[in-house]
C-alpha cells in the first residue's frame, strides 16, 4: 500500500504535483491530468482584466488542489501582496512561493523567500517556498514556520535534472521533519525516479511533461517513475560499493579445469 | 489614474468597486490592488480612489 504525503494539514496519495502552463491545448492538459494521477497542480496569476475564460473551474473539475504560485515577483512585497490576491481568487491558503533574485537563472532570492515566508505564515497561509538546494536557506525556511520546502533540481526549464545530488542528499539527511520536494529542472521521468530514491517526498515538474512530443503519455510515464522511485526508497537501496560482490554463492570454481 | 497600466479617466469620489462595474467584471473573478497594496473584496466599495492612484488586478491563469 503506497504511503501518504502529508502537506501539512492535508494527506494526499499522488507524489506528483502537475503545472499547468504550455500544453499544446486545454484538452491535453485535462487529459494529462488524469494520465498522471496527480492530486495538486500549479497555476499563476496573471495581471489583466478580462471576462473568466473557464480556465479554473476546468482544473477545480479535475479534483486536484489548487496550489497558485508567485511567478514572477522580485521581491517580498510583491510576493506578499499576490499571495493574498491568490487566496481571495482561489479560495487556498497554499501558496507556492517564488521570488527571483537572478534574471538569467531565475535563482530564487534567499533573503527575500525567508523575508516574504515570515509574513505569510503569519498570515495563516501554508507556504510551499520555491528555493535552492541551499541548506542554511532552507533551514531558514523552516525556523520561520514553513512546514514544506521545495528546492530545485536544477534552474526552471531546463530539463538537466538533478544538477547537484550531493546537496539533495545533504537536505534530506539534515531536514528529516521537513517535507521535501523537488521542484524545477526535471527532464525525465529518471530524473524524477531518482529524486525520490533520493528520499524526497514529492516531484513538482511542469515543462517536461507539457512540451513532450506526447504530453499525455509523458505524465504518465512521470508517475510510474514517481511511484517506483518512492517504492525503491522505502524497501531500502543497497549501500554503492567500490569492488564487485559474487551474488550466486557457488563453491569455488567448479571443475578446477 | 491608471489601471494595468492603462489611463483611465478618473473622477473625484470613485470608489475601487464603481471603477471595475465599469469594466463589468464579476467582482469575484478578479483580485485587486491599489498602488501595490492588496485590497481584498470586501474593501473595494470602501476604497476611494485618488487621481494618481495605480491599480492593478489580476487573474487565475496556467502556471508551474
Amino acid at each position: 500500500m503506497d504511503s501518504m504525503l502529508n502537506l501539512g494539514d492535508v494527506q494526499v496519495q499522488s507524489r506528483f504535483m502537475l503545472g499547468t502552463a504550455g500544453y499544446p491545448s486545454p484538452q491535453v492538459l485535462r487529459e494529462a491530468i488524469t494520465a498522471s494521477g496527480t492530486q495538486i497542480v500549479t497555476l499563476g496569476l496573471k495581471r489583466q482584466l478580462g471576462q473568466d475564460n473557464g480556465f479554473v473551474s476546468m482544473i477545480a473539475q479535475s479534483g486536484a488542489h489548487l496550489l497558485p504560485n508567485t511567478a514572477g515577483c522580485r521581491s517580498a512585497r510583491e510576493a506578499i501582496t499576490l499571495a493574498h490576491m491568490a487566496r481571495e481568487l482561489l479560495g487556498t491558503h497554499w501558496i507556492k512561493l517564488e521570488v527571483v533574485g537572478d534574471e538569467y537563472t531565475l535563482q530564487p532570492d534567499p533573503f527575500e523567500l525567508v523575508i516574504a515566508a515570515t509574513q505569510l505564515v503569519k498570515d495563516g497561509f501554508e507556504v510551499f517556498p520555491y528555493c535552492t538546494d541551499d541548506l542554511v536557506t532552507c533551514q531558514r525556511l523552516l525556523d520561520v514556520g514553513c512546514r514544506i520546502l521545495m528546492p530545485w533540481g536544477a534552474p526552471i526549464g531546463t530539463g538537466q535534472g538533478l544538477v547537484n545530488p550531493g546537496a539533495l542528499r545533504t537536505l534530506r539527511a539534515r531536514l528529516p521533519q521537513a517535507t521535501l520536494v523537488v521542484d524545477a529542472g526535471i527532464g525525465s521521468p529518471s530524473d524524477a525516479a531518482l529524486a525520490m530514491e533520493l528520499g524526497f517526498d514529492a516531484v513538482l515538474l511542469n515543462s517536461a511533461v507539457a512540451q513532450a512530443r506526447d504530453p499525455v503519455r509523458m505524465a504518465l510515464a512521470f508517475a510510474m517513475a514517481i511511484k517506483a522511485g518512492r517504492v525503491g526508497y522505502e524497501a531500502g537501496l543497497i549501500a554503492k560499493q567500490d569492488v564487485a560482490v559474487a551474488s550466486t554463492p557457488v563453491s569455488g570454481r567448479p571443475f578446477q579445469l | 489614474m491608471r489601471i494595468n497600466d492603462q489611463e483611465h479617466e478618473w473622477r473625484e469620489g470613485i470608489t475601487l468597486g464603481e471603477l471595475l462595474d465599469c469594466f463589468k467584471i464579476v467582482p469575484e473573478q478578479v483580485a485587486s490592488a491599489v498602488n501595490g497594496n492588496f485590497i481584498p473584496r470586501t474593501q473595494r466599495e470602501s476604497t476611494v480612489l485618488q487621481a494618481d492612484d495605480h491599480v492593478t488586478t489580476f487573474q487565475a491563469i496556467v502556471g508551474g
